[in-house]
């Protein structure tokens, strides 16, 4: 499994959607994404990816671009 | 010594030594005159705290009490180098995480699970085998008022602390008749560097706002969570066991 394929599965499992739709996802907008859905999101990508995020990380996932580009720049690759 | 409690003579072994409650506890338990053996996983930071204690009798070991099935021949070790204990305090903690329900499976509730209920477990079966301590022995769970009031996500946190208050009424009843205490502390919301870093956010955020509301006389600093503890361990509790000492500042009145 690819790390896009690893983000994109962490988004399903945390909002309980499917993983085909998660992209457009943004916080409080999409269905699930509420405050313990981006509880489960944290711990799942913390796990997936075995990283730790700082509070101020864990406030500017606000999308699931926002979350991509901050992997990015902690280190994961989406190549 | 410059303590009100006499823990002279007594060696004392305690977990999760290298910050907090755990540090706190063994600096109280220096000043009381007790000779201490300080296990936790970071040698360096254990070093720092020996040098802040009383006294030039203590003994610092790094063990990763996370691996279980260690622990028995580590405290076989320890005991061979120091001698029978007087006193164990188990304080070791993990990373503070908030994991919601749907996503705590079985390997994350395990391993939140482990740190703080499964090695305390096992510490206490190997410290209380024959030789391994002096009669009186008094074991302190460090364990939390908050697993009686339930916080979001934090499941596995909350489970082991209540496994750890009825695990010692167990023990109580079972090892009573050897001279053995077992008791529990519960601090409310303590002042230490892991709830500092904690990130709290959301529900859980507000859960955390909702127990400093309640904690009447404030956030509990390391040193209030030690002074009950140290009162456990000494000869001035020589009739509790099985029992819980809560340490909240008034979180759980109703």
């Amino acid at each position: 499994m690819t790390n896009y394929e690893k983000y994109k599965e962490a988004f399903a499992e945390a909002f309980e959607a499917d993983p085909d739709v998660v992209e457009s996802f943004e916080f409080l907008k999409a269905e699930g994404w509420d405050s313990i859905g981006h509880m489960a999101l944290i711990a799942l990508l913390e796990q997936s990816f075995d990283i730790e995020f700082s509070p101020e990380e864990i406030l500017s996932i606000t999308s699931f671009n926002a979350g991509k580009e901050l992997l990015s720049q902690k280190g994961i690759s989406f190549n | 010594m410059s303590s009100v409690i006499d823990l002279s003579n007594k060696t004392i072994m305690i977990t999760g030594a290298s910050s907090g409650i755990g540090a706190a506890t063994a600096l109280a338990c220096s000043r009381a005159g007790a000779k201490t053996i300080l296990i936790a996983r970071d040698y360096d930071r254990l070093s720092k705290v020996r040098e802040s204690l009383e006294g030039n009798n203590h003994s610092i070991y790094s063990v990763d009490l996370t691996k279980v099935d260690e622990i028995e021949n580590a405290v076989r070790d320890i005991i061979a180098e120091n001698g029978p204990i007087d006193g164990f305090v188990h304080s070791a903690g993990g990373k503070r995480r908030i994991v919601p329900l749907r996503v705590l499976k079985p390997d994350a509730f395990h391993e939140g699970v482990t740190i703080y209920l499964n090695s305390f477990i096992e510490l206490c079966r190997c410290i209380t085998k024959r030789n391994h301590y002096n009669p009186g022995l008094s074991i302190v769970g460090v364990s939390s008022a908050l697993s009686s009031l339930g916080v979001t996500g934090r499941t596995d946190y909350c489970a082991a602390k209540s496994g750890m208050n009825s695990a010692v009424k167990c023990m109580a009843k079972e090892l009573a008749a050897n001279m053995i205490r077992a008791n529990v502390v519960c601090p409310g919301m303590v002042n230490t560097e892991r709830a500092q870093n904690y990130n709290s956010f959301g529900k859980a955020s507000q859960d955390d706002t909702e127990i400093m509301n309640r904690q009447f006389l404030g956030v509990c600093e390391p040193e209030d969570v030690a002074n009950a503890v140290l009162f456990l361990l000494s000869d001035l509790s020589a009739k509790i066991t099985g029992s819980s000492i809560i340490v909240d500042g008034g979180l759980l009145l109703s």
